[in-house]
């Protein structure tokens, strides 16, 4: 199976913040919408999340970015199969799949 | 052989045998020694560091206005942090310590962090006294781990 890598310094912003795009230039919500979403609704792929290379990441990117994709749609289990998270900091991986397991799935 | 032809053959070594096992027993009680040292400066590090993540933070939330320098800093002391915590030989595999370090960048930067709606918050408030909580939880971890490996 092939793994499509996404690092989000370098193909989405070194300084990612906020939730949603009202708060700023690269919040979680425009990272969800313009790399996350696509790669995952292309084909079969694995894709890997690279999260090193930021100035850091605060919750409500996080939680938007991926907690965000059950909201939209995608089931928990699909997403264990299809996301691998990578950080030299363990606490950022378990942050993430924290936030995909409590999303609540919108009702729309 | 009898006993005396086996004496005659051991006994020269007996003192060489002492030595290395003495000089083995030391140098492994002066590894462990400095090993426990290294991890007490580091745990110490990491302590300082979990108590001025949680004192910006803090500032932050209880600021007048919304502050993005103070966000930004709040996020690289965080990263700082959790830099020296991987410095502990098994901080990766030592996923209590890893949750509740989670817990406390959750606790610092849930919520309207770095939010448009952002609003400030007072000592009464819920938010504050979670992250303090995180904050005691996270120094008490440091230590009860720091215990369990050396004491």
């Amino acid at each position: 199976m092939t793994t499509h890598t996404i690092s989000v310094a370098k193909d989405f912003s070194r300084t990612p913040a906020g939730r949603y795009v009202d708060d700023g230039p690269y919040p979680g919500e425009r990272f969800r919408e313009e790399l996350l979403l696509p790669a995952l609704q292309d084909g079969t792929a694995t894709i890997a999340v690279e999260l090193d290379g930021t100035a850091g990441f605060g919750s409500s990117f996080l939680e938007e970015a991926f907690g965000g994709l059950v909201r939209r749609g995608f089931d928990p289990t699909l997403l264990r199969r299809r996301l691998v998270i990578r950080s030299s900091h363990p606490s950022y991986v378990t942050r993430v799949w924290n936030y995909i397991e409590q999303a609540v799935p919108s009702r729309s | 052989m009898d006993w005396s032809e086996w004496r005659a053959l051991l006994l020269p070594w007996l003192p060489l045998a002492a030595t290395v096992g003495g000089w083995a027993v030391v140098n492994w009680q002066n590894n462990q020694r400095e090993r426990r040292k290294e991890d007490r400066a580091l745990v110490d590090g990491a302590k300082k560091l979990t108590i001025e993540a949680a004192a910006k933070a803090r500032a932050m939330m209880c600021a007048a206005s919304r502050d993005q320098e103070a966000e930004l800093e709040v996020k690289c002391v965080l990263e700082q942090l959790e830099i020296e915590l991987c410095r502990l030989s098994d901080y990766r595999r030592n996923w209590t310590l890893v949750r509740t370090m989670a817990a406390l960048a959750d606790a610092a930067t849930g919520g309207d962090f770095e939010s448009a709606n952002w609003r400030p918050r007072t000592a009464v408030d819920p938010e504050p006294k979670q992250l303090m909580a995180a904050r005691n939880t996270l120094l008490e971890q440091l230590e009860l781990d720091f215990a369990r490996r050396y004491l």
